[in-house]
């Protein structure tokens, strides 16, 4: 553990161990080489001192309109049950909520603010003064979001560091803790909108298991996305999640194409189709087609990003398209291979086609799905 | 007890005393100071290994460096040349430890850990340990606050807050004409019009203090310094506390006149516990949550609410909107609504619910609501002044444009 605590008459000390004490009604943190300094952080509801650490799980998010009173049961999707509970660390100790005397909320709250007191990545370097009190609010920025997962009820869907989670997290605008504030991704009123008409609960949907590509995209959502201030670099970040979907199926394609071709290799007339075939589905504008249209299913509104692409073409000189695999492709091409192109009064339109990329990429990711038959080739 | 000195301090208008007595003297004090006033009881969790050094250092007869009392009551102005020490002794009960706590402190545990072992040697030691005091006499408590915060400055620190609670406990005991307050344990029988939380008073007197309606108790350098910038421009004769909250009062007492006792619900099933009469006058609010007061004078007796006139009336005294305390109170004789008393209220309870649906912060936000609610309510420039309808929706655009 290399949590540090500041005290004022010792200086910093190493902290050693987190306990509950019922009779003050306060968690105790050890500091010290022998927990030989105490600090008390006062806690005044239910406590559910049996319940197990290791049973618990906490991640810290920044969300710009999550309110206090805004305390939401979280659901899972591929276990479709309430799995945990997401708020703020304000919500945590406050009883201006719905869930204040909810026994379930409160076993939750107790754990959470065991664990965050416990791991040590403080957001504030908390100062122990003469007589003062004490909360979880001098570790933790109130204003923070913490989402608190019940291990037991998430079983192995979901690991430790919740990558899974991040994309469904990130359409509602929850941007995990790391980047410094000047360098700061802003979440745009598409996600905040999407969050605030959610309804009372939160269903989380992890990332298809077809993506294949965990460790990218969680370092895409956890590191390169919150700290890609501009609209301009977080469009290059989206596209790269884009490219390795089309990636994945050319993959596809590719395996299943060969695996016609060995039967027919010395048939001229058989096997030219399937090597102009092979040869089509190495072209991106295609593999974009086939991604919004064959590999993420139809369910998908996508008329919002249609229009603000195609707005941001119309700005730049360039005819509207169809549909918004074209129009995001042609999008691409312009900020890709001819920025200069786009005039600056285009980039307020660039805008709005990231806030919109915020809700769709994270979407793609959690409806890819590997067709059983591939597409065409069937 | 000896009178070494006495003088005369031109900035707080009191005297300063130097006196020397015996460390069996003073424990006995201490004992009486520390019984008298929890808040001095708190205590700086110290290092055992600093802890024990001060033990050896006392036990070898070190000189420990003055300690600062003060005595705040009634009576110190009349005290002749000669009897000072006879007043200390006869008013130790009523003395604050102004600077020196820690020492006081490690100085009663070294006491008792020796009668625990029975080690009278080293007690006797201890007990005819000679020690200097300052204390100050005929000193008011603004005073005191800000000899506190001088003394406190660059040492263990206390935040303003915690020195306001220390100072001002006494009124817990003594009630203000009709006004009492009431421990945060006992809470629950603040009932009546009249009765404030302590803790609630203290906040809205510190946020008066600090020109500030967010709960500061964290002590920095800057924010001591800030504090006594302010207390300087405060009249030092005025007995701030007291005009503080019974001025305060009497606005509860005039918005509750207004309302006619008028008890809001959330939903249009009357709550449990609520009386026959009360359900007579029961108004549906149709807001999702529980309303922030159930009356105007639930509304008013939170901190929240106190914390905002508090920062909003000092604000208004800087800018030299209102002169004193007797403005805002001739103010008050003068407040309507221009809508019914009871829909002003409704209109401030969904604003307030509206708050609590959307802030980060509740507390902090309602607090920044309630001070523009009085600064609009208080200032004779504003369209709302003396207008509790209108100040509940221009307070609420004036919290929008800063917070949206």
């Amino acid at each position: 553990m290399a949590a540090q605590i500041f005290f004022e008459d010792v200086g910093t000390q190493q902290l050693t161990s987190v306990s509950f004490d019922p009779e003050a009604k306060a968690f105790a943190l050890h500091a010290g080489l022998n927990g030989e300094y105490v600090c008390r952080i006062s806690y005044s509801f239910l406590a559910f001192v049996d319940d197990k650490m290791e049973d618990g799980l906490v991640e810290l998010f920044m969300h710009p309109t999550h309110a206090e009173s805004d305390v939401r049961p979280v659901e899972l999707s591929s276990v479709n049950k309430t799995v945990g509970w997401l708020c703020t660390i304000g919500a945590l100790t406050s009883n201006q909520h719905e869930h204040a005397d909810s026994p379930h909320f409160r076993r939750a709250a107790f754990m959470a603010i065991r664990l965050l007191l416990a791991n040590g990545r403080y957001t504030r370097v908390p100062r122990l003064n003469h007589g003062a009190e004490i909360t979880i609010a001098d570790f933790y920025d109130d204003e923070l979001s913490v989402l608190i997962l019940h291990r037991p009820s998430i079983g192995t869907n979901i690991s430790p560091a919740c990558a899974e989670v991040l994309p469904s997290l990130h359409q509602y605008g929850f941007v995990p803790l790391g980047a410094p504030a000047s360098a700061r991704m802003e979440v745009g009123k598409v996600a905040t909108d999407m969050f605030a008409n959610l309804g009372k609960r939160i269903c989380l949907f992890p990332i298809s298991r077809d993506v294949n590509f965990e460790d990218f995209t969680s370092q895409v959502f956890r590191q390169l996305l919150p700290s890609a201030p501009t609209p301009l670099l977080r469009f290059f970040i989206y596209y790269q999640l884009i490219e390795t979907l089309l990636a994945r199926i050319f993959s596809d394609r590719q395996s299943a194409t060969i695996m016609k071709m060995v039967p027919v290799k010395d048939n001229p007339v058989k096997i030219h189709p399937l090597i102009k075939k092979l040869q089509e589905d190495a072209t991106e504008k295609k593999r974009m087609n086939l991604l919004f249209n064959n590999y993420c299913g139809t369910g998908t509104n996508m008329c919002d990003l249609l229009s603000a692409s195609n707005e941001l073409l119309k700005e730049c000189g360039t005819d509207e398209k169809e549909t918004v695999a074209e129009a995001l492709y042609e999008v691409r091409n312009i900020i890709f291979h001819d920025l200069r192109r786009i005039p600056e009064s285009a980039m307020l339109r660039l805008k709005v086609v990231v806030e919109q990329m915020e809700y769709v990429v994270p979407e793609l990711l959690i409806k890819f799905r590997i067709p059983t038959a591939t597409p065409e080739l069937a | 007890m000896r009178l070494l000195s006495t003088l005369p301090d031109g900035r707080i208008n009191a005297k300063n005393l130097l006196v020397e007595i015996s460390a069996r003297e003073y424990l006995a004090i201490a004992k009486d100071i520390l019984a008298n006033n929890e808040f001095q009881r708190r205590r700086v969790r110290s290092s055992p290994t600093l802890y024990s050094l001060l033990k050896e250092d006392l036990l070898r007869g070190c000189v420990i460096p003055p300690i600062v009392l003060a005595f705040g009551g009634d009576g110190a102005a009349d005290v002749q040349a000669g009897e000072e020490v006879t007043f200390i002794q006869s008013h130790a009960r009523e003395l604050l430890i102004l600077d020196g706590l820690q020492r006081t402190s490690s100085m009663l545990d070294l006491e008792t850990e020796l009668l625990a072992k029975n080690d009278t040697d080293s007690l006797n030691k201890l007990y005819n340990h000679t020690l200097r005091l300052e204390v100050y006499i005929g000193i008011n408590r603004l005073g005191v606050l800000y000899r506190m915060l001088t003394l406190n400055t660059g040492q263990t620190p206390m935040s303003l807050r915690q020195q306001v609670e220390i100072l001002y406990l006494d009124y817990v005991r003594i009630p203000i004409g009709n006004i009492r307050l009431v421990r945060e344990v006992e809470e629950a029988a603040i009932d009546e019009i009249g009765k404030y939380s302590f803790k609630a008073v203290i906040d809205g007197f510190n946020s008066y203090l600090e020109r500030n309606e967010l709960p500061i108790d964290r002590y920095d350098l800057l924010e001591s310094v800030k504090s006594l910038e302010k207390l300087s421009k405060e009249n030092e004769q005025a007995n701030l506390f007291k005009d503080f909250i019974e001025t305060y009062h009497l606005f509860v007492v005039k918005v509750n006149e207004l309302s006619g006792g008028q008890v809001f619900s959330a939903s249009s099933l009357p709550e449990d516990g609520h009386l026959l009469d009360d359900i007579a006058r029961l108004s549906f609010l149709d807001i999702s949550g529980q309303p922030f007061g159930v009356d105007a004078r639930r509304i008013f007796s939170k901190e929240q609410a106190m914390a905002g006139f508090g920062a909003a009336i000092s604000k208004l005294r800087d800018f030299e909107k209102v002169a004193s305390f007797d403005d805002i109170k001739e103010s008050i004789t003068h407040i309507v609504a221009a809508t019914t008393p009871a829909d002003a209220l409704a209109s401030l309870l969904k604003r307030l619910e509206a708050i609590r649906l959307s802030s980060k912060k509740i507390g902090n936000a309602q607090r920044l609501y309630f001070h523009f609610y009085f600064r609009e309510l208080f200032n004779p420039e504003s369209d709302a002044y003396h207008d509790i309808s209108l100040a509940a929706d221009a307070a609420y655009r004036k919290y929008e444009s800063q917070t949206m």
